[in-house]
């Protein structure tokens, strides 16, 4: 996967293989390749959420310590 | 009315002594019969009087008031008359009164509405006695002075005051806040009662927030006070601290000192500072003309420090909302997006199966199709080609039978014919066998034919032999050798076939 790939475009990549996978206008020579490449494209969302989340969840958690001790 | 009264004096009074010839009487005998004078005239009468109160003395121990009524030119100021005025015991009370209710200190060069009883006592001379004082009087006076105080403010600073709607807009009202206020300029006096209360609110404020406060004592009671408090806030001003407010404080003292905050020139100052300016004036009557002006005018120094705490506490909330609805979107989102890539992982498994099984069953129905279609091909077309096959195999039969007779036919007759072409052959053979054997030149030298030799060579041109030449002549076993005697032409024809 390119190193210059961010969250929204795998997203919209990931949509439109979905929406040509579900309306069938893929054609089963490249079917396996759009497949492999969505597998892909979910795997680096999926993860890239997860760090997120877990970041998020860090800073939000230090932002709640923060407060308090404002408090 | 004097005179009638001296004219009336008995005669017994009027003395004279060794000392002068001069008729005399002793001055307190004068200053009784004043006195007498002055109180049948003035006794148990009152009056109310306008006046302007001059060169006031007030002694706190004694509780007492000493003061002079003066009334001047209206044009040019100057003394018309003037009388000394007292005001002690009972009536001081309505001299607090009158302070508290107009915010007027009872002080010098003001003009009242005082209700007087004139008396003439023998130590002190003629004076007049407080009784009581008109506060309307005073008040309207007051608020006639704040409107025209108001008036100029707006006329000789038309940038940084405007009246808008009823409300005046300074140029104080305008400068941005921030959002938090913590360096505060406070100007109070050091020993009011309202700036302890004001910095005890912001110590004890129940968030925590910590203040940084610089003090800039003024006196906010006296004469001088509005101008000591507009030094400060040039102080302020010059000091270049980046002060978030400036605080005007006042209160616990008398009420009194509360006109300064009418003062054209603190009003000035406060509505062209370029720091916001809150004040706690602590006053119970209208807004003073410096509240009118200010950033934000609070009632009380607590009032003032409350106002900055929840001022603060204001922007804390909008932190704290922010937060809160950046946890909840933040949430929100990352849940709504681990949905939406569950949901795209499902649907491309669930859908690229379904294609594939589709394809597959679409693959299968063909090559079953093609399969059956194709046996069925193969088996029409080996119906359809038996018939000729068959008719080929027969044809091919047939040609082969007729071939073969056709054949047998021909090496019959070849066979015959060959015997029969030999036996011709044989037979022509040997007629030219025959005929050879005739025209050998033995038999037919047998038959008296001759050759000719010239030179061991067979003459076949008359022409080459000459008369004298030797010839030889062969006979058929014999040589002849002879000399040509003649040669001529032969016309006789002697063996034509």
């Amino acid at each position: 996967m390119s190193q210059s790939l961010n969250y929204k475009d795998a997203l919209n990549e990931l949509s439109e293989i979905a929406a040509a996978i579900e309306n069938e206008s893929i054609s089963v020579d490249e079917l396996a390749t759009k497949v492999k490449r969505a597998a892909e494209l979910i795997d680096f969302c999926q993860t890239k959420l997860k760090n997120t989340d877990a970041e998020v969840k860090k800073i939000l958690a230090q932002m709640e310590a923060k407060s308090k001790d404002v408090k | 009315m004097v005179q009638i009264f001296l004219a009336n004096l008995p005669k017994q009074i009027l003395k004279t002594t060794k000392l002068s010839d001069i008729q005399h009487i002793k001055l307190s005998e004068l200053t009784t019969l004043i006195e007498r004078v002055v109180k049948d005239a003035f006794a148990e009468k009152t009056y109310w009087v306008i006046a302007e109160i001059s060169g006031l003395n007030y002694y706190p121990d004694k509780n007492y008031y000493f003061f002079d009524l003066v009334e001047k030119n209206e044009a040019t100021n100057a003394l018309l008359t003037s009388i000394k005025c007292n005001a002690w015991g009972s009536t001081v009370s309505k001299i607090r009164d009158f302070e508290h209710t107009t915010g007027q200190t009872f002080t010098s060069n003001i003009q009242v509405l005082v209700k007087v009883s004139v008396e003439y006592n023998l130590k002190y001379g003629l004076k007049l006695n407080f009784i009581d004082i008109d506060h309307s009087y005073t008040v309207g006076n007051l608020e006639k002075q704040k409107q025209e105080t108001l008036k100029k403010l707006l006329t000789e600073n038309p940038e940084h005051i405007q009246l808008i709607n009823g409300e005046y807009v300074t140029f104080n009202k305008k400068v941005p806040i921030n959002p938090v206020i913590q360096h505060i300029a406070l100007i109070s006096s050091a020993n009011a009662e309202g700036y302890k209360d004001f910095k005890k609110v912001l110590a004890e404020n129940q968030y925590k927030y910590i203040f940084k406060i610089d003090e800039y004592l003024a006196q906010v009671q006296g004469e001088s006070a509005a101008q000591q408090m507009v030094n400060r806030l040039v102080e302020i001003y010059e000091s270049r601290k980046p002060y978030d407010a400036v605080v005007i404080v006042r209160g616990g003292g008398t009420p009194t000192d509360f006109l300064h905050f009418d003062s054209y020139l603190l009003s000035k100052a406060v509505a062209r500072f370029p720091i916001p300016i809150i004040t706690g004036i602590g006053h119970t009557g209208n807004q003073s003309i410096v509240d009118l002006m200010a950033y934000n005018a609070t009632i009380a120094p607590t009032k003032a420090a409350e106002c900055i705490i929840a001022h603060n506490r204001t922007f804390e909330e909008k932190i704290l909302n922010f937060q809160k609805s950046i946890i909840s979107k933040t949430n929100e989102l990352i849940a709504r997006h681990q949905i939406f890539l569950n949901n795209v992982n499902s649907k491309i498994i669930s859908k690229t199966k379904d294609i594939l099984s589709e394809n597959a069953q679409y693959i299968s129905r063909i090559n079953s199709v093609i399969v059956t279609g194709a046996n069925n091909f193969l088996i029409q077309q080996k119906e359809r080609l038996q018939p000729l096959l068959n008719k080929i195999i027969q044809k091919t039969v047939l040609m082969i039978d007729s071939n073969k007779f056709n054949l047998n036919k021909y090496i019959y007759t070849i066979k015959s014919s060959a015997v029969h072409l030999l036996d011709v052959k044989q037979y022509n053979l040997n007629y030219y066998i025959q005929l050879i054997r005739h025209l050998s030149p033995m038999n037919v030298l047998k038959r008296g034919y001759s050759l000719i030799y010239q030179n061991g060579k067979i003459v076949k041109d008359p022409s080459t032999i000459q008369r004298g030449s030797e010839i030889t002549n062969l006979l058929f076993d014999t040589e002849i050798i002879s000399t040509v005697k003649d040669k001529k032409k032969s016309n006789e024809p002697k063996f034509k076939l």
